[in-house]
């Protein structure tokens, strides 16, 4: 299978399986995605919403759909992945893009906790209490995979910073070691093993806990879920991430299979991946 | 409900290149949270990895 590889979103794209149109219509579609939802552009429609002074702005259709999108992830996670996080992330230190972090005395401050239940959509209006500062990201990413992949005609793949979807069977590696097949659907990787930088000291990362405004602590180094869709497989993980030790549980209850790496190395995996894992019994 | 938004104000976050009337969407979906995830189809792996998750 044929693979092109660009970079955006402050990752690198990897297009499995597309032809050369199909591969040129992804790029741009990640390029607008990026410069419609950049927290790092101050031009980006997501840095003129976070800025406007009044409760109510008037956001173009896709910013609303994307913004719906994240308040459905926020709902189906009890508030756990929360798109009002911005102002959080810009306190822990991640102001920028993230090559472009450099470790500081400074400390990192506390930020504010998540506010998804004061986000409203109606049609093209938005309306959120003034200084609160949406990040998308997530949920940007992984849907922008989902439609690129519609976008490949055949069997294919996308693969984006940590999320993956694919349609016919493609072997993925795993963090730290290993390989799955995935034969259709998402599948994604949320962590601190890479997002990570340092303020007065101390490690800060990108996974904000919304009920403290601050990094969250986990046992989990990487975590690892698979669901029919990269977004799905993006916000379960990230999940995941923040319930700690009932991560695995809390995958097992909607039939998602997870995998987690704990911050010494040892492996968890739960009872939904072991049983999509478990080798096929020979036919008699 | 017109009297009412410019009652309250509001600011354009979008391009007017992006307007389109009557676009709407619903923020009043009633999705319990086992409704937002489906299965995706996982297996053992069966060769050499094309690609990786890399970590978000």
């Amino acid at each position: 299978m044929n693979i092109r590889r660009f970079e955006s979103m402050g990752c690198v794209i990897e297009v499995g399986g597309a032809t050369g149109r199909e591969a040129a219509t992804i790029e741009r579609l990640f390029h607008a995605r990026d410069r419609q939802f950049s927290r790092f552009r101050a031009g980006s429609e997501l840095s003129r919403v976070n800025r406007a002074a009044k409760e109510i702005v008037v956001v173009s259709k896709s910013f609303g759909q994307m913004t719906e999108l994240a308040l459905k992830a926020a709902r189906a996670t009890a508030g756990l992945v929360d798109p009002t996080l911005g102002a959080a992330l810009r306190s822990a230190g991640y102001d920028r893009d993230f090559r472009e972090l450099r470790p500081l005395a400074r400390p990192a401050l506390p930020g504010p906790r998540g506010r998804w239940l004061d986000i409203r959509v109606v049609g093209r209006l938005l309306t959120r209490p003034v200084g609160v500062e949406l990040d998308l990201n997530g949920v940007v990413k992984g849907r922008t995979a989902d439609e690129a992949l519609d976008l490949i005609s055949g069997e294919g793949f996308v693969s984006a910073g940590g999320d993956f979807v694919g349609r016919g069977a493609v072997d993925v590696a795993l963090p730290g070691n290993g390989s799955v097949r995935i034969r259709a659907g998402g599948f994604a990787t949320s962590g601190i093993a890479t997002r990570s930088w340092l303020r007065a000291g101390a490690w800060q990362h990108h996974l904000i806990d919304p009920r403290t405004g601050e990094p969250a602590t986990s046992p989990w180094e990487q975590v690892t879920a698979s669901a029919a869709t990269c977004l799905q497989a993006d916000i379960a993980a990230k999940a995941a991430f923040l319930l700690g030790d009932d991560g695995p549980d809390w995958l097992d209850e909607r039939g998602l299979p997870g995998r987690f790496l704990a911050k010494y190395g040892a492996e968890v995996v739960n009872e939904s991946w072991r049983r999509a894992l478990a080798p096929v019994p020979a036919a008699a | 409900m017109i009297a009412f938004f410019v009652a309250m104000g509001f600011e354009r976050g979008a391009d007017s290149s992006s307007a389109s009337n009557g676009d709407r969407v619903s923020t009043q979906d009633s999705e319990d949270d086992f409704g937002f995830f489906d299965q995706g189809d996982l297996a053992p792996s069966e060769g050499a990895p094309s690609t990786s998750t890399g970590t978000s």
